[in-house]
């Protein structure tokens, strides 16, 4: 088990398409999800990473709602995310997200309230969840690491949307 | 004009650490943290824009600070921050009574932007205000009840964001 260093902009890494992953059996894998669910664990009112965050360019994420500052009322707990796929998703919602590959910053971005995502868990099983409110935005902020997307490419005005963050993590 | 300024800079050597730049109305508004070199003081830095200001007739002011002053994240950790976002028929008072509830409630204006939309006979006020408050307040609780009622009492939306410090 390790903590992992976590990747910041402008790292051209953090930009990339993360590749699938088909060998769940491969234990360079399951060390590196229990690295990032150690790493999560790790980092102060951290409740998600993504494997393009440190370094690796797979399509894996962890999440963990419980670990937030105001944990929401209802969650999943914690959640092991591979070749994720948002099926379907009602309603907008605009919330403040802080990044940690942006440390700086924090910013208000327009996210789906709630989701219905299909991934397959850490040994390839398939799974369908529905997630709402505060843990559907994590999922999406998490997904669009897997796609090179980085919260400040969703901000509407850098004016009115994007904070310096007062007190670093 | 930004690239005039920027000139001078760039020629004397100055770092720009910050900026806000705007127009309202027909002014144009440009306010910057420079890091000035060695060589070059305040007063010598303003005597450098003397012939830029009376060509473009332009008032520039030039104002030493400290690292202290010049920092904005200088008091950290004690501070949490919030946006406040307001939208309703203009009337006058919007300004006064929603910065006396936040001044009341010991909360701190770090920026405010407004602007007035929708046609000219029935204008829409939007304003957006974000603030810094004592980390230990808890500020939903603290502003939600004074918001509520200044909803009702303005017939404007209030929305209260809190920026919630978890990363992802």
């Amino acid at each position: 088990m390790a903590i992992l260093d976590i990747l910041t902009y402008p790292d051209s890494r953090l930009r990339e398409y993360a590749e699938e992953i088909d060998n769940f059996s491969s234990p360079e894998l399951q060390q590196l999800i229990d690295d990032l669910l150690e790493t999560m664990a790790a980092l102060p009112a951290c409740v998600g990473v993504a494997a393009p965050q440190a370094g690796y360019s797979l399509r894996l994420l962890v999440i963990d709602c419980g670990n937030g500052r105001k944990p929401p009322a209802q969650h999943h707990g914690q959640l092991v995310v591979i070749n994720p796929d948002i099926l379907h998703w009602s309603g907008t919602d605009i919330g403040r997200e802080g990044c940690l590959s942006l440390p700086d910053y924090t910013g208000n971005v327009v996210r789906a309230q709630s989701i219905r995502v299909r991934f397959q868990d850490r040994h390839g099983q398939e799974q369908t969840l529905e997630l709402e409110g505060f843990e559907a935005r994590v999922m999406q902020h998490e997904i669009d690491h897997l796609d090179g997307r980085l919260f400040t490419d969703r901000i509407v005005s850098r004016k009115t949307d994007l904070f310096q963050r007062k007190n670093r993590l | 004009m930004v690239a005039r300024t920027t000139q001078v800079l760039f020629e004397t050597g100055c770092n720009i650490a910050d900026s806000s730049m705007t127009r309202l109305g027909g002014e144009f508004t440009v306010m910057l943290i420079l890091q000035l070199p060695l060589s070059l003081n305040s007063a010598a830095l303003a005597e450098r824009f003397q012939a830029l200001a009376e060509n473009m007739e332009l008032t520039i002011q030039v104002q030493p600070l400290s690292a202290e002053q010049a920092a904005a994240t200088s008091s950290a950790n004690s501070l949490q921050s919030a946006t406040l976002s307001v939208l309703g028929a203009d009337q006058p008072g919007i300004v006064y009574r929603v910065t006396q509830l936040l001044a009341d409630q010991q909360c701190n204006i770090i920026d405010l932007y407004t602007r007035v939309l929708g046609p000219a006979h029935q204008p829409i006020y939007s304003m957006v205000i974000e603030v810094e408050a004592p980390s230990e307040i808890d500020l939903q609780q603290h502003l939600q009840p004074g918001l509520t009622q200044l909803e009702a009492l303005l017939h404007v939306e209030i929305h209260l964001r809190l920026a919630d410090s978890s990363l992802m």
